[in-house]
């Protein structure tokens, strides 16, 4: 570099500002740790490191609901296609400090909006020129962006085709960015990044392309990367003798990390969920329990050592992942103080584990119907009929799909049970509620051969499903103090978007553009509103000059108007759309 | 039942006077391959293959004839997620000699995003006939020519062509930025 080249890059490095000198207004890691106590702002993913999603904001609440309605809206972009998709949707979470609001589109433009004066203002745009066609050809469920992290002065997010990039709040301009996933292996990303200390965590997509998924943290100061957990054991580690192929079966073995995860300070421990092994309906191609497929990983926030991990679905037949967020909660069971990690799994159960060791405190299933297991084990949470003698698990057998049973129909469908969209937990109540998807659908075994290699790019998933059945909705609420179900509100659409809970009440989103809130306690609904677009996106709330909103993104997007609308068919006339929907009270 | 067939005789007579009229070009072709989303289950070459929801011919492999490739773009195929590109394809019995309400759900082809015009229909076939079936692998000069050269997509494809493909790669490679991955090594390798 000349001295004249250092000196320009002195002086641009002074513009967007050091990592060592925030100005006043910049958002702290110490913020980020209270942001379960700034009830103003949303400052984080799942709005606190613990993922409650619950506001305690009390100006909206189950007596004045009513009157809500629209306060303002803003057109997005990011509808266009690429790749195999014909559209791009929405379903990011806001993020919002001090009334500025970052959101996404698909394709990762992040836009800075001024909600002050009760109007929305778009203050600038920021386009990272996404590689439509590198990218959409890989994405097997959609173009996703589920939206941005803060800190210090920049707004951080990813891009479809594999970029964490760094942009500056004030200006809109890209302060850095760098590669972390590889489209020409099948890697693009869709969660939200995770500020964590001076590092901010990625996840993966493309367990349905021969991926070998991991989770990546960079350090915010040098912009290189300081650990790299993989999420699939390479040989000679810990976990490598769960793949008991001679093909080699782990380094396609899947296991992506899609979801944003969550954080404890006070043991320095990231939890983060493990998707479905590779190839998906193929399970003979892959003996063994597979690990840490269909798991939650306890890691060493500093270093990315696996602390432990539970695994819901070992030897998975069904495409049951656990990306699911994982949501840290203390509470007392039957009376016992405990810390908890819950997670509610595409299989169908809900599961509390003692997130200091990993060990199994209870588990229920939150669908309406199973049919793959009798049960779990009272003791270990394992599925019932699960059999650590055998390599390859057959559960009920008689809807387990398989290469001498290559057509079934399995409950729940391989969606879930409960997919991406959020959970909330009401800390007052000790209620859960999850966004549930109550449904049934067929699979279809097609064996793949080890003699051949895998095709890059191509999909490798042993099969597909489809929906003969029609697929419902609900939100289903669990008392975390006894594991047991308290009540369940049915919906005539999946839940595709995600919940917000705040003192009195759930809101939530539905395919058909529905928006409602229901009473916390009785999950009756109190108000809803039809937005005319397709919901797949959480709602969240903020203040802006000291008034209470309600915020969500409105446009269908993801794997269900592709992959599953067989099950919905009423929603195949729901076009795609872009849209920024606030609420508020007069 | 005269009458049924003397219509489906006018609109095969509507179509071919259509297809006929003017040949249309390979980039009249390629546009409806890309605006019909035929990518989004074929994909760009054509291969199709196992897919998350099913598996979608290979059209580098049909032994179609651009008849009956034209044919199945305006019909769909029954039972499957070929959707029908004619918006009356069973209208009338024009399609297989069956109409709507003889049709189940399960065997109804799907609707497409957007209908095609006769004339999209037989640009399009005609592309697959002389761009993709009987084409063998599919090479880096060939996604280069789908895709133009803004996009990294065809990369994969690089160091598997041939000779001539991998040279054009290479200097078609600097044309778009390449962002290297620096990974940190294996958190979990040895003690």
């Amino acid at each position: 570099m000349s001295r004249k080249m250092y000196a320009a890059a002195a002086i641009v490095a002074l513009l967007v500002g050091s990592h060592g000198g925030w100005a006043a207004d910049d958002v702290t890691a110490n913020q980020l740790l209270k942001a379960d106590s700034d009830p103003g702002n949303w400052l984080t993913h799942h709005k606190d490191y613990s993922a409650h999603r619950f506001s305690s904001l009390s100006q909206i609440t189950k007596d004045n609901v009513k009157n809500l309605h629209v306060a303002w809206t803003l057109q997005l972009g990011g509808v266009e296609g690429g790749g195999i998709w014909s559209h791009g949707g929405l379903e990011g979470t806001p993020i919002v400090e001090n009334g500025y609001m970052y959101v996404t589109d698909g394709w990762g433009s992040v836009y800075k909006i001024d909600t002050h004066h009760g109007e929305g203002k778009l203050l600038w745009k920021m386009d990272p020129k996404t590689d439509h066609d590198w990218a959409g050809a890989v994405a097997c469920c959609g173009v996703d962006n589920r939206g941005v992290a803060l800190i210090g002065d920049l707004v951080l997010s990813h891009s479809l085709d594999g970029r964490l990039i760094a942009t500056n709040k004030d200006t809109g301009q890209i302060a850095w960015q760098r590669q972390v996933a590889d489209p020409d292996k099948g890697e693009v990303v869709t969660a939200a990044p995770l500020v964590v200390k001076n590092m901010v965590i990625t996840g993966v997509s493309g367990a349905e392309y021969g991926i070998r998924g991991w989770i990546a943290a960079t350090d915010l100061t040098t912009h290189k990367e300081v650990w790299r957990t993989y999420t699939i054991p390479a040989k000679g580690e810990p976990g490598a003798n769960t793949w008991k192929d001679n093909h080699d079966a782990m380094a396609n073995g899947g296991g992506s990390t899609w979801v944003t995860g969550s954080y404890d300070p006070s043991s320095n421990t990231l939890f983060w969920g493990v998707g479905n092994p590779g190839p998906d309906w193929d399970s003979q191609y892959r003996p063994g329990d597979n690990l840490y497929t269909d798991s939650t990983l306890a890691l060493d926030v500093d270093t990315g050592k696996i602390k432990w991990h539970y695994q819901h679905t070992p030897n998975d037949d069904f495409d049951y992942d656990s990306v699911a967020e994982n949501v840290l909660v203390d509470a007392p069971v039957h009376g016992q103080p405990m810390h908890l990690d819950l997670e509610a799994d595409r299989n169908g159960f809900a599961y509390a584990v003692n997130r200091d060791n990993g060990q199994f405190v209870w588990g229920l299933p939150f669908v309406k119907k199973v049919t793959w297991t009798k049960g779990l084990d009272p003791e270990t949470g394992r599925p019932a009929e699960y059999d650590p003698k055998l390599d390859v698990q057959k559960y009920n057998a008689a809807v387990t799909p398989s290469r001498e049973h290559p057509v079934t129909m399995i409950c729940p469908g391989n969606m879930g049970g409960k997919n991406w969209p959020p959970t909330a937990y009401n800390p007052q109540d000790k209620i859960w509620y999850i966004p549930v998807i109550e449904s049934c659908n067929r699979i279809t075994v097609k064996p793949e051969d080890p003699s051949k290699p895998i095709k890059k790019r191509e999909f490798f998933t042993g099969g597909g499903p489809t929906q003969p059945e029609r697929i419902t909705g609900s939100v289903t609420a669990i008392d975390v103090t006894t594991g047991k179900e308290v009540g369940k509100h049915e919906t005539p659409y999946p839940m595709l978007g995600g919940l917000l809970a705040t003192p009195d009440m759930v809101f939530y989103g539905q395919p058909d553009g529905k928006v409602a809130a229901l009473d916390a306690k009785s999950l009756k609904e109190l108000w809803s509103f039809n937005t005319g677009a397709g919901v797949n996106a959480p709602p969240m709330t903020f203040t802006s000059d000291g008034k209470q909103y309600i915020a969500i993104l409105v446009g269908q997007g993801g794997a269900w108007d592709k992959w599953f609308i067989d099950g919905t068919p009423e929603l195949k006339r729901i076009q795609p759309g872009s849209m920024l929907y606030v609420f508020s009270l007069n | 039942m005269a009458f049924p067939a003397m219509m489906l005789l006018g609109a095969f007579l509507l179509l071919n006077s259509v297809s006929a009229w003017a040949e249309p070009s390979a980039d009249e072709g390629l546009h409806v391959f890309k605006s019909a989303n035929c990518v989004g289950c074929h994909k760009w070459s054509g291969e199709g293959g196992g897919g998350y929801g099913g598996a979608a011919a290979n059209l580098r492999r049909t032994a179609l004839s651009l008849d009956q490739i034209e044919h199945t773009i305006r019909c769909g195929r029954p039972a499957t997620g070929m959707p029908h590109f004619d918006p009356d394809a069973y209208s009338d019995g024009r399609c297989y000699g069956l109409k709507k309400a003889q049709m189940s759900a399960a065997t109804m082809p799907p609707e497409p995003d957007h209908y095609l015009r006769p004339a999209d229909i037989d640009a399009v076939a005609k592309y697959v006939v002389s761009h993709i079936k009987g084409k063998g692998p599919p090479t880096f000069a060939q996604c280069q020519a789908f895709f133009g050269d803004g996009t990294r997509a065809c990369d994969v494809y690089e160091k598997t062509s041939d000779s001539s493909g991998a040279q054009a790669g290479a200097s078609a490679g600097s044309a778009h930025q390449h962002l290297k991955i620096e990974s940190a090594p294996d958190a979990n390798a040895g003690k």
